[in-house]
């Protein structure tokens, strides 16, 4: 696959965000059922979500079939490696941060952050993660005096 | 009088030392982020939010309404020199401001930018001192049926806000009245779908939530196309308007104010309706409606005049029914919430300092960025040629800093990207985050107000239209809901969002 290019696929969009409503709908009603119901004069933990899920589940019914005789509209999707790196990169940040401390933790979220960019080069990639530990300690270590140590537990002897 | 003590409680809340520094501060870094090409004053709001945690209540509701005014007047700047606005209520401001900047005249369209901003928040802040107090008493005596029309009124007309299907923004409202219950019940304490997860019991982290909605999914949306491209930006050379450019722009801005004032007030209304009007209004009465669209300074005049006094006004609803208007109050309400403060009619007489020194600092706040934006805007020229690749890691890195930092919970992150993802995936499929976060925002007070109200009513649900006032709200809700449909004013509305 090419990892670069955007991605181009017909999609219906009515369709499919009355699927996600729908869907969203089902997973919200069904989780509500296990609550207390009550009645309307005493209403339970559950009666209100799960009115909630009934309209929404209708709205998205309507949608879904609204768009039914709708032509599918080509449009971009996504450039996958750009959604999976920026999606992934507060995760790394999390994950990394306790074992390898702040600086470490925010170059290596830059570089991958950076990755969602097409065509930048690995100079000026190393060179914003860099710019950024600098700029991100500043700010929120030594000015906001957040708690955070700057090398974490692996690399501390 | 008491109305002068009032004003006077503010200006002693808002001129300490440190409050002044705040509110500087949150003016320059609100223009800062804002000015960048892309980032809206919604964004700019959900990224700067977590600095603001660690002040005490006033402090950061000054710095915020600081930063939610300076990010607007960058983004009238990017929207200028760039012709790239940040959120819809200035791309009215970009249509003849930057046929003005590529004329060569890009210092008048700034400055005019700047003095009407400066005259409408004079003006509407005047506005909000007088007209809250009776809206807080009026709402004090709302009871559970009341409130609950009023939630279902500014929800049903915050549809307004979003461009496109009418049915998919009333979806998005329920979604985001659903994710608000995530946490403990209010009567049983019984926890809602938390899944077992002890740090969702207070619900889910409402900064992750914002910032993933707004920062992380705005990133991936400009990313789909090739950020490697340099925009170009016009400089500015001097930065004063000519006599007869102030004499073409005086009936705009007083027009634009009054326009503006009224709309900001409105749920749903805010600084883009207002602008959108202002525009319309300004072309309507003008001489010579076809230089609009070819660099007319009234079209910049009127426009950015009304959405600074829309931005203001909107601070009325949200400070004294604890409803708000558009998707920055939501995130002001949100803010107040995780200060400890119970946002609604009570707030001006619990907390009257933190109330009039906010006001206060309203206009403290717009003479500020009168004085320092001019005279600074060769560095926003600077920031504004940063090429998006430096960008969008440092936006993504300060987010995710700023929410860890909060809790120091690294669940937080995974909801960034979790809405990050689902809000991207949505505006793919036309339909806007604002009603979301607004459903998302009023999720817990419209069910409080739902159950005490059918508690009281032993579960007759005629009471919602037994008071005179509740019946008259949703009378409204439904009228407007009616009207959106219609398939008139479908086309009329439209007509406006693609202008």
């Amino acid at each position: 696959m090419d990892t670069q290019n955007p991605l181009t696929i017909p999609v219906n969009k009515d369709m499919v965000a009355g699927a996600i409503f729908v869907a969203f709908a089902i997973g919200f009603g069904v989780v509500s059922t296990a609550y207390p119901m009550g009645s309307a004069a005493q209403m339970g933990p559950g009666y209100y979500p799960l009115l909630l899920s009934g309209v929404l589940g209708l709205l998205g019914l309507v949608i879904g079939l609204a768009g039914w005789r709708k032509p599918a509209q080509q449009m971009v999707v996504v450039r996958p490696l750009a959604l999976i790196s920026v999606l992934a990169a507060p995760l790394l940040f999390g994950v990394i941060l306790r074992p390898l401390g702040f600086v470490p933790a925010v170059i290596l979220t830059s570089l991958l952050a950076t990755m969602a960019a097409p065509r930048m080069s690995w100079r000026a990639r190393i060179l914003t993660a860099i710019g950024l530990a600098l700029g991100c300690t500043a700010i929120f270590i030594w000015a906001l005096g957040i708690p955070l140590p700057l090398l974490g537990t692996l690399l501390r002897f | 009088m008491e109305l002068f003590d009032n004003v006077l409680l503010g200006l002693q809340t808002a001129m300490t030392l440190q409050n002044l520094f705040y509110c500087l501060l949150g003016c320059l870094l609100g223009t800062l982020i804002g000015v960048l090409p892309g980032v809206g004053p919604t964004t700019t709001i959900a990224l700067l939010l977590p600095i603001t945690f660690g002040l005490d209540p006033s402090t950061s509701l000054i710095m915020l309404a600081g930063i939610y005014y300076g990010a607007q007047y960058g983004g009238s700047t990017t929207a200028i020199l760039v012709n790239l606005p940040g959120e819809a209520s200035s791309a009215v401001t970009a249509i003849d401001g930057y046929k003005m900047a590529q004329q060569g005249k890009a210092g008048s369209a700034l400055a005019i930018a700047a003095i009407g901003s400066f005259v409408a928040g004079t003006i509407a802040t005047v506005v909000v001192v007088v007209f809250s107090p009776p809206l807080s008493e009026l709402a004090l005596r709302f009871g559970p049926p009341e409130y609950f029309s009023l939630i279902v009124l500014g929800l049903v007309l915050s549809v307004t806000l979003a461009n496109g299907s009418v049915l998919k923004a009333l979806a998005m409202i329920i979604l985001g009245l659903l994710f608000g219950l995530v946490g403990a019940d209010i009567y049983t304490g019984i926890p809602r779908f938390t899944f077992g997860e002890p740090s969702l019991m207070d619900g889910i982290n409402f900064v992750a939530f914002a910032t993933g909605l707004y920062g992380v999914s705005e990133i991936l949306s400009n990313l789909d196309q090739d950020p490697s491209r340099k925009s170009k930006v016009s400089k500015p050379k001097g930065l004063l308007p000519t006599w007869p450019e102030m004499k073409r722009s005086i009936g705009p801005i007083l027009r634009g104010t009054g326009l503006g004032s009224v709309m900001g007030v409105l749920p749903g209304g805010g600084a883009t309706l207002s602008s959108f009007a202002a525009y319309t209004l300004e072309k309507k009465l003008s001489r010579h409606p076809e230089q609009f669209g070819e660099g007319a300074i009234e079209g910049v005049a009127g426009p950015e005049s009304a959405n600074n006094a829309g931005a203001q006004t909107s601070f009325i609803p949200m400070l004294t029914l604890g409803i708000p208007g558009n998707g920055v109050m939501a995130i002001m309400i949100g803010a107040l919430m995780i200060q400890g403060i119970q946002p609604g009619p009570s707030v001006m007489t619990t907390n009257p300092a933190l109330f009039w020194g906010l006001i206060a600092s309203m206009w403290i706040g717009n003479l500020m960025l009168l004085m320092l934006n001019l005279p600074l805007v060769g560095i926003w020229v600077k920031l504004l040629s940063t090429p998006y690749n430096f960008m969008f890691p440092a936006i993504i890195l300060f987010s995710t800093i700023g929410i860890f930092s909060t809790n120091m919970n690294g669940l937080d992150l995974g909801l960034v990207a979790m809405f990050g993802l689902l809000g991207y995936v949505l505006i793919k499929l036309d339909c806007e985050p604002a009603p979301f976060l607004m459903g998302f925002i009023l999720g817990p007070l419209l069910e409080e107000n739902l159950r005490r109200a059918m508690m009281f009513s032993r579960g007759n649900p005629a009471t919602f239209v037994a008071s005179p006032l509740s019946a008259g709200l949703l009378a409204v809700a439904a009228i407007a809901l009616i009207l959106m449909v219609l398939p008139a004013v479908r086309n009329q509305r439209k007509k406006v969002f693609t202008e």
